[in-house]
């Protein structure tokens, strides 16, 4: 799917977008299917060939959930 | 035998955490280095580095040995800022100068710059030995 950047952002897979560039997912990493193009859209950080014009973009507050970390030991032998 | 690691042992790492991380970074991916932050980075948060200080607190582990705890973050002046627009799932302390000191994932979320991001408090934690 052909789709066209609406503003600078970067995404998971160290990938980034400039804006007013267009880009084929079909090249990019398989990742980057139409659910994700999808959130991207509904953020209004790109517009999607042959889908309606992108939501205006929201800037807002958003929560990090952050993951804990544990560091486990585990013993070859007794 | 038994195995033992004194608490002063464990807490080797987490002070070192403690007293270096002076700099949250919300990333879109692990950053291989120090320099490889910029290429990543979302927006941060300035930390208070030093355990007791305020945005870290040591404590026993949940289980066992040590766990280091990194205060939950909001917006405040420029901290929490969202610079760039970009999907967050990890989060990575440096010292903001040139030492990457700790990664870790999140949950991922889409950020949109001009917007502000929070973060819930996290453990880094060190069992005793098995």
């Amino acid at each position: 799917m052909r789709f066209t950047v609406n503003e600078n952002f970067k995404a998971r897979g160290h990938l980034s977008f400039e804006a007013g560039n267009t880009h084929n997912s079909d090249i990019l990493p398989p990742e980057v299917d139409e659910a994700r193009l999808r959130v991207w859209w509904e953020r209004g950080w790109i517009e999607v060939d042959g889908w309606d014009k992108a939501p205006e973009r929201k800037p807002g507050a958003a929560k990090l959930d952050v993951n804990n970390s544990k560091f486990a030991s585990k013993a070859k032998g007794a | 035998m038994p195995k033992a690691a004194p608490d002063a042992t464990l807490d080797q790492m987490l002070d070192y955490i403690a007293d270096n991380g002076g700099v949250l970074h919300a990333c879109t991916d692990e950053p291989a280095n120090y320099a490889g932050i910029s290429a990543v980075e979302l927006g941060t948060y300035a930390l208070t580095v030093g355990a007791g200080n305020g945005d870290y607190t040591k404590a026993n582990g949940d289980v066992s040995g040590r766990k280091l705890t990194v205060g939950a973050q909001s917006e405040s002046g420029t901290d929490g800022d969202i610079d760039t627009t970009g999907e967050a799932d990890h989060i990575v302390l440096s010292d903001g100068v040139d030492t990457l000191v700790y990664v870790t994932t999140a949950t991922a979320q889409t950020l949109t710059a001009g917007g502000t991001f929070d973060t819930n408090a996290w453990d880094i934690e060190l069992a005793d030995p098995a």
